[in-house]
């Protein structure tokens, strides 16, 4: 027990480390972070009661937070088991101690359980806020609410434990095998967010909150023991609940315990039939080449990033089959409908912005980064290289979306010129941002390259501009102070001055900041 | 001609190389010795330009590192103590990158990969992921990557570490050869009787402090390098403790 202690402090302190000599500067800036996201969120679920309280389906709030919860808890954690769960660095010095593999795995497991734990709390105490101010909310119901929370993460995190061990298996028989586990991530995480969006099981539903209610309970079974312990105190409900969660967290520790320690790397060598003529590229060809060849060559940075993409064509696809107007109307909410269209280039332009590569491009570059500053390459060229691989997969996606969605929304020439250009200049600006961001703040000695994509503060910074730049607007809009066609155009030029400033910044000034890195 | 003037560069431990000057000339195989933590691979890194320096000025052949620093680096060539080097890719991406970036033409570049992957033994491998490769098989790919472009100066931090026999051979005559080309080199080592038959001068640094430097024969007269290094750190810490 004390070994495990130790070995979830040491994961611990690879995120912060009182000893650390830059512990206050992370310190600082994980509690604005925090502050910023609480706020957002904050936002979010008052804004949700506010609407739910006025046609009486308040109690409906703690259930979707909860479902939504879950679902991103599940994709996370596929996305977390290679490189936090198995291939750490460390495996090589962890496997030689006298450590059972059983102490090592769950030493990853604790932390991973502890974070998503956090996580849900972070998520929930909004909610909480916004009930009690909307709702007339017994006290009793807090205390419920607290009692079922530790449990929430431990299906999520068993299920996606399991599908990530699963796809590790299927893609280590592949000589790409880095490929083949992206491929299945994306294939999985399409599968959940296909069936999230059914409304399958949904019979003869009598009034919104049960329609609701039951599509909630078809996307995640476990969203009905929640809310009929949490609303109706069903203690059945409570014992059914919490017998699943801890069935499965058991299930997890114990196939997780069981499987193969992957402590060598697979030598999945090529015949080679003599050397290829190497072809000569220009400077930045090659190292556009080298970058684009690191983006893929990472898991994590792919399926954390790339997924938006993926989700975001997924969704304009859906809707090709799906008839807007009516599912808008059944909701009795058709008049949003010029207000979605008026939102979608900052909705657009927030998911680009989430799934910009420039935020940890600088930290990825880990134990390689000496070679930056050992060839001679100006730093402007590495920074083009590295937002050219953000912009090849952003501006096609971007480009294919548009199309889409100005069929299925039917949108005019300027609508879909809107939807094209407004994120596409975001585009630019955010992978500029991001790498700036990463300038000022990398983070190099990682030892997962979870840890560089997940936990970079850039990263984070940019898909906070992301949401500013967003939400704020979208937030103006429902104001109706000004027209929404007013709103656009000053996002549209704040967006080229930024790219303006940017640029600026990054051939004259960064520069200097890289080298000191 | 390599000149190092008054090269400073301390870290927050109090940690580093202080007031270095040294002039290295054509042809010249320098040794850089010391202990531990003397700041040696300081040395080496201010001079390949990844670490910042305090104070100071290198020249190379009147280019100086400051202001200039894409053209002193296009002449010289680094391989550092740990061959951290890209393992997504294959050796030979890995060559070709570093052959685009010296913009070394077509057939040059592949006449080079040929003959140097031949003398190191790699040649098989190239096409596999660096990441399947072994400490020594990634540290010769460092070492074909640092000739491929002929470099005026090559500075090498322990290079002969993880290296097999043979290869450790062929590194040691590539070296004499590029020296009598009139090229330079710059090493740092441990192993004082590979720098006492290899090198023609030698530098000693203990503490971030050049003790002494200049002709190995100057230096170490007629005994062995290793009494002489020992002797002289000795008597630095007599003087200290007095």
């Amino acid at each position: 027990m004390k070994t495990l202690i130790s070995l979830c402090k040491s994961q611990s302190l690879q995120i912060i480390n009182p000893k650390d000599p830059k512990f206050l500067k992370k310190s600082g800036f994980f509690f604005v972070i925090a502050l910023i996201i609480g706020g957002y969120l904050c936002g979010y679920c008052f804004f949700a009661a506010y609407y739910l309280s006025k046609v009486g389906l308040l109690d409906l709030l703690p259930a979707a937070i909860f479902t939504i919860a879950s679902l991103m808890a599940l994709v996370s954690s596929v996305h977390r088991v290679e490189g936090t769960l198995i291939h750490l660095q460390d495996d090589a010095i962890l496997y030689a101690l006298p450590l059972s593999k059983r102490t090592i795995l769950l030493s990853r497991l604790i932390p991973m359980y502890v974070e998503t734990l956090l996580v849900l709390v972070v998520i929930f105490i909004p909610c909480m806020l916004a009930m009690s101010y909307f709702g007339n909310i017994a006290f009793d119901f807090y205390l419920r609410l607290i009692g079922l929370l530790p449990f929430a993460p431990m299906l999520p995190l068993a299920l996606g434990i399991l599908t990530g061990l699963i796809i590790h298996q299927i893609s280590q028989r592949f000589r790409h095998s880095k490929y083949i586990t992206i491929l299945l991530t994306f294939a999985f995480v399409f599968i959940v967010y296909y069936y999230a969006f059914q409304m399958q099981n949904i019979e003869n539903p009598t009034s919104i909150f049960e329609m609701i209610s039951q599509m909630l309970a078809s996307i995640y079974p476990l969203s009905q023991y929640f809310v009929d312990f949490l609303i109706h105190s069903d203690w059945i409900a409570l014992l059914l609940y919490l017998a699943v969660q801890a069935i499965s967290m058991a299930v997890i520790i114990a196939v997780i315990s069981r499987t193969q320690a992957n402590t060598t790397i697979k030598l999945t060598v090529k015949k080679s039939g003599g050397l290829k003529v190497s072809y000569q590229n220009s400077v930045l060809k090659a190292l556009y080449k080298k970058e684009f060849r690191r983006y893929l060559s990472s898991v994590p940075y792919v399926t954390n990033t790339a997924i938006i993409y993926v989700l975001l064509l997924g969704v304009t696809i859906y809707l090709q089959f799906q008839d807007l107007d009516t599912v808008l109307q059944f909701l009795e909410i058709a008049e949003i409908k010029p207000m979605i269209v008026s939102a979608l280039p900052l909705m657009i332009g927030f998911l680009i912005g989430s799934g910009t590569t420039t935020g940890c491009s600088i930290s990825m570059e880990g134990k390689y980064f000496w070679q930056n500053k050992v060839l001679p390459v100006k730093p402007q060229t590495i920074f083009l290289s590295k937002i050219l691989v953000n912009l090849t997969l952003s501006l096609p996606t971007l480009l294919i979306a548009s199309l889409l969605l100005s069929h299925s929304l039917a949108l005019n020439l300027q609508e879909l010129m809107t939807v094209l250009i407004l994120p596409a200049l975001q585009a630019v600006l955010y992978s500029q941002l991001g790498l700036i961001f990463n300038i000022w703040i990398p983070h190099l000695s990682w030892e997962s390259e979870m840890k560089a994509v997940k936990q970079g503060m850039a990263q984070m910074l940019v898909i906070l501009s992301a949401m500013a730049f967003s939400f704020i607007p979208i937030g103006l809009m429902q104001t109706a102070v000004l027209p929404s066609t007013a709103i656009l155009s000053v996002i549209a030029v704040i967006t080229v001055i930024g790219i303006t400033l940017c640029t600026i910044y990054l051939l004259k000034f960064a520069s200097q900041k890289f080298q000191s890195i | 001609m390599l000149k190092i003037s008054h090269l400073t560069k301390q870290y927050n431990n109090d940690k580093g190389i202080f007031d270095l000057s040294l002039d290295i000339q054509p042809g010249d195989l320098y040794a850089f010795i010391g202990h531990n933590g003397a700041g040696k691979t300081t040395t080496l890194k201010c001079l390949a330009g990844i670490q910042p320096m305090d104070q100071g000025e290198i020249m190379l052949d009147h280019i100086s590192l400051k202001n200039d620093p894409i053209a002193f680096k296009k002449k010289i060539a680094y391989i550092p103590d740990n061959p951290d080097i890209y393992d997504f890719l294959t050796g030979l991406q890995y060559l070709s990158l570093i052959a685009d970036v010296f913009e070394i033409d077509n057939e040059t570049r592949n006449k080079k990969i040929q003959e140097l992957s031949q003398l190191f033994e790699i040649q098989d491998a190239l096409d596999d992921l660096i990441s399947a490769y072994s400490h020594g098989m990634k540290q010769k790919l460092v070492i074909i990557s640092a000739l491929i472009h002929e470099p005026d100066l090559l500075i090498l931090d322990e290079p002969f570490v993880g290296l097999d026999p043979s290869a450790s051979l062929t590194l040691k005559n590539i070296m004499k050869e590029m020296c009598a080309k009139n090229k330079m080199i710059f090493f740092s080592t441990h192993v004082l009787e590979v720098a006492e038959k290899l090198c023609t001068k030698v530098a000693i640094v203990k503490q971030g402090h050049l003790i002494t430097s200049g002709k190995m024969e100057d230096i170490k007269g007629d005994e062995s390098l290793e009494d002489v290094f020992m002797e002289l750190t000795q008597h630095e810490n007599i003087n200290k403790s007095m």
